[in-house]
């Protein structure tokens, strides 16, 4: 590839790769220039465990929390319930949150609880709720909690919610490059601080990052999952070679278990279960729900049946 | 039914129908680590979701993947705005079909959405491969927005796809209604048309071709689109018939469905209003075009067809004359200019975008005087080389005549650049049989030169079809006739259709050597052996040629195409999903998902009432990856 070529992919990679938020530190120092986005972090809620150990839970949220310089962290003064009560709240819904965060200003609020998951164990459920341009999820994880150590369980937690605690320092100087091939044939996806940046294979992947460390992660379905920290360097192209190793087979279900027409198939998270074994590590939607600056958000429709066709926008003058 | 997604205001029926698909993304989004959408049962309540179902199984497919981009998709590997992994694709309970429904996107309008079904897991060896571009996500429900789901153009690989057609339901409502003209009928459909005081949708135009077009003209422009006009459309007296009132479509391949362009149909005059056109691509939106008959005589009258330019009016100083001696310009931004005249009109004639030492220069050469006469010889042998720019238009006697007085050859560029071709093999196309078969025209020294052949089958005479080339050495010689259709005084005369020929070229002879060799169809052949009159033939790119459709021996359409590799060998017969003749096979360009796709346009097929009809369904054709 000529100079002028590869000279002209970096400007219009780059241009892209802002258009597409693949760059979402960026936004995000962007916004921190003009001012600091506020975030609640909620009291943990839980009826499984004591009051002593919610407290601690939260306390180890809320350091989690100040951990990030680029945002203001508020912590709830009051239990969950009675923020409820004055909002005249029935359940800790979108609407609820919504209400919550606008009394105290900020913009996204962290809600958390403890529960026992299906086998018994507790697990710590996080959501983070945005509220512009309108409230609504936007993310949510859910993290083991039974011997492990709450504070890195809530930094985990926060990590998946609101991202990573550093920033890239220089956002002004030249973005670096990544480039990531796949071993042995086949396509994987490739993510950098669990934003999707495209597909693998042979070939490799280019991508333009900022300067920084990232989280790099490589999924391929029927394939083990395979991550690393890499450091991005301004103007030089790092190069990473992932080989993917093959992943055991999903085991059979046991005797007598519910078929999935019959008593868990009613229950949405069966079919997470079943998702997760079927297709887990091959399959990402991304940024869907995510803040990316837009105004509103809207639904479009679409079939490749043609006996829908006559029913295209484009015969309805939209 | 059309909307199954779990979305908001979903119906109850259709969220129980979709829930194992919608729910199956769901748990793949907890899989992939909480990446995206809460994992709370409210999503059922809309918020956030990518709501999904898709269960008509597609064979051949297992694993499939979506992508939405930021404006069309131009380049193969373009890094999508959302996508959904490759994840597999599964057949629910036969209920459910193929709408679904993305919420949540930020308001814009100019997203494209590619979707594609793949034969294995790791989602490489394609099946199908479904597009559109300039799809705009609006502030309505999920209900509202499936009320008016954008149609997917869905291309399978390795076979032809027809464009949207009208459903069934949709067509018998329309047709409930009579009429005297279209807008009587636009209430009940904007796309219906009035055709003997009977509302049909026929078309949906632009999600299909818009116009039926016998013998149409197509041009592949530098930027991918394709531009579609001409042909003739109206039955006259069961033989003749006349060129379609509309003018001009052009496929954007970045939209993945036509244009319209208005200012191009108002411009450019009748010019396009003629069938058996020829046109050639000068730029990224500027078409050259010459000759062509705004009518035609033609008819399947048992096992012969009856041609004819219908040009008895063309005697000198006729007004009246269906026969085209326009060169135009056209400009698709809109401006378009009838350019020059030649001194008369000419049947048939060659024409190339030559190379010349003064610059490009459209080559007209030959073609046939008119009227035809009853017996005889009218075709001529000389040649003009046209200036054609928006504000100049002239036109040039090359110097000499061809060896040969010939109309409708088929021609093959031996020496393309990107300007334009610099030595043009002119094959078939005489009458006499003492004259030489084909020859050469040298564009850099304006001289004619002879061709040799070596070893037999060297077919006693030729007449149209296509010399498609597979290297610089090889060509196929497809779809061409012993019958000089259109030109042949006794009018009905038997097909004659040519058995497909490899054409092996050495020009490091003197003169260059062309060695013809039959094609080995093995049970490709058919009945027909390969021997098709009136059929189309193009370059499959990438590698390998495609002969479509056409009428065989017996005046029988024919339904099926037959496909060439990249050597030139049978790869085997293609099903059309409509038997025609008289179409247009063109590629369609740009790197995008349907670039390199060839697009059939039109042709003749065989109507109800016995009679044939000239048609405007569209189909397209994908090669699989080599």
């Amino acid at each position: 590839m000529h100079a002028i070529d590869r000279t002209a992919w970096r400007t219009l990679s780059a241009l892209l790769a802002l258009l597409i938020g693949v760059l979402p530190t960026f936004r995000a120092e962007a916004k921190s220039r003009a001012r600091k986005e506020r975030v609640l972090i909620l009291r943990v809620e839980s009826t499984q465990v004591p009051d002593a150990e919610r407290v601690a839970l939260t306390n180890a949220l809320a350091e989690s929390a100040r951990r990030y310089k680029h945002y203001d962290i508020v912590v709830s003064k009051a239990d969950l319930v009675e923020e409820m009560f004055e909002f005249e709240c029935t359940e800790a819904g979108v609407e609820c949150l919504e209400k919550i965060g606008k009394k105290q200003k900020v913009d996204r609020v962290v809600y958390s609880e403890v529960a026992k998951d299906g086998s018994g164990k507790l697990e710590w459920s996080m959501r983070v709720v945005g509220l512009r341009p309108v409230a609504r999820v936007e993310q949510s994880t859910r993290q083991p909690l039974e011997g492990h150590d709450i504070q890195k369980v809530s930094e985990r937690g926060l990590l998946v919610l609101i991202g990573p605690v550093d920033l890239p320092e220089r956002a002004g100087t030249p973005p670096g490059t990544l480039t990531v091939r796949l071993a042995g044939g086949g396509v994987a996806l490739v993510y950098v601080n669990e934003k999707l940046v495209g597909r693998t294979s042979v070939g490799g992947l280019t991508a333009p990052l900022a300067p920084g460390t990232y989280r790099l992660r490589v999924v391929r379905a029927g394939y083990k999952e395979w991550t690393t920290v890499v450091r991005v360097a301004s103007d030089k192209t790092t190069e990473i070679a992932v080989s993917l190793e093959l992943a055991p087979a999903p085991s059979a279900p046991p005797p007598g278990a519910p078929s999935p027409d019959e008593g868990l198939a009613s229950k949405w998270w069966f079919w997470t279960a079943i998702g997760a074994v079927v297709v887990g590590g091959g399959i990402a939607v991304y940024a869907l729900t995510r803040d990316d600056g837009a105004g509103t958000v809207g639904n479009a429709s679409f079939s490749f049946d043609s006996g829908d066709a006559h029913l295209d926008p484009v015969f309805s003058g939209q | 039914m059309r909307t199954t997604a779990p979305g908001t205001n979903s119906p109850p029926g259709a969220r129980r129908t979709a829930r194992p698909l919608a729910g199956l993304l769901i748990g793949a989004l907890v899989a992939c680590g909480g990446c995206a959408v809460d994992d709370d049962p409210a999503v059922d309540e809309g918020y956030g979701v990518f709501a999904f179902a898709l269960g008509s199984k597609v064979p051949g497919a297992s694993h499939m993947s979506v992508s939405v981009f930021q404006g069309p998709v131009t380049q193969p590997n373009q890094v999508p705005r959302y996508a959904l992994g490759c994840v597999p694709y599964a057949d629910a309970d036969g209920s459910v079909k193929n709408p679904f429904t993305l919420d949540q996107l930020p308001v814009r309008s100019d997203y494209a959405v590619l979707v594609e079904l793949f034969a294995d897991s790791d989602c490489t060896d394609t099946v199908l491969r479904a597009y559109r571009g300039g799809i705009a996500v609006k502030a309505v429900t999920t209900a509202e927005a499936a009320e008016h789901p954008y149609y997917l153009q869905p291309a399978m690989l390795g076979a032809f796809t027809g464009m949207a057609q009208a459903s069934a339901e949709a067509a018998a409502e329309v047709a409930k209604r009579s009429c005297t003209a279209d807008a009587e009928c636009q209430s009940a459909h904007p796309a219906a048309v009035c055709r003997n005081n009977k509302c049909e949708l026929e078309s949906l135009f632009p999600l299909n071709g818009g116009a039926r077009r016998g013998l149409p003209t197509a041009t592949t422009l530098e930027d991918g689109r394709v531009v579609v006009h001409g042909g003739v459309s109206v039955p006259g007296d069961g033989k003749s018939w006349t060129a379609t009132s509309q003018r001009v479509e052009v496929f954007d391949p970045r939209l993945g469905r036509f244009e319209s362009p208005a200012a191009l149909i108002d411009a450019f005059e009748d010019v396009a209003r003629t069938a058996l056109g020829q046109t050639v691509a000068a730029g990224s939106s500027v078409l050259w075009t010459a000759a062509g008959s705004s009518r035609l005589v033609i008819a399947r009258e048992g096992n012969k067809l009856r041609t004819g330019l219908d040009a008895a009016s063309c005697t000198p100083g006729s007004t009246t004359c269906p026969v085209s001696d326009a060169l135009a310009r056209a400009d698709l931004a809109g401006k378009v200019s009838v350019a020059t005249t030649l001194p008369a009109p000419r049947g048939l004639p060659i024409v190339e975008r030559m190379v010349t030492p003064a610059g490009q220069r459209l080559f007209v050469a030959g073609g046939a005087q008119l009227p035809l006469p009853k017996s005889g010889d009218s075709r001529l042998g000389d040649a003009r080389l046209c200036q054609l720019e928006a504000s100049t238009a002239t036109c040039t006697d090359a110097t000499g005549l061809m060896a040969a007085a010939r109309a409708n050859a088929a021609t093959l560029c031996l020496d393309r650049t990107a300007q334009g071709c610099r030595r043009l093999l002119i094959f078939g196309g005489r009458a006499s049989k003492a004259a030489p078969l084909a020859e050469i025209y040298d564009a850099t020294n304006d001289v004619y030169e002879a061709v040799q052949f070596a070893g037999g089958n060297v077919p006693e005479q030729s007449h149209g079809g296509s010399l498609i080339a597979l290297d610089g050495k090889t060509a196929l010689l497809l779809g061409a006739t012993s019958a000089a259709l259109f030109l042949d005084p006794a009018g009905a005369v038997a097909p004659g259709g040519i058995a497909p020929l490899r054409v092996d070229i050495d020009e490091s002879t003197s003169p260059t050597t062309l060695t013809l060799t039959p094609i080995a169809l093995g049970a490709a052949a058919g009945s027909d052996g390969g021997k098709r009159a009136l059929a189309t033939a193009a370059a499959i790119p990438g590698g390998g040629a495609l002969l479509v459709g056409g009428v065989d021996a017996a005046g029988a359409i024919l339904g099926d195409a037959l496909q060439f590799d990249a050597e030139g060998t049978i790869v085997g017969r293609v099903q059309l999903e409509r038997a025609r003749y008289g179409a247009r096979l063109q590629p369609i360009g740009g790197a995008g998902p349907f670039g390199g796709c060839l697009m059939l346009v039109g042709g003749f097929s065989a109507a109800s009432g016995g009679a044939d009809e000239a048609i405007s369904h569209i189909e397209l054709f994908c090669p699989k990856a080599p």
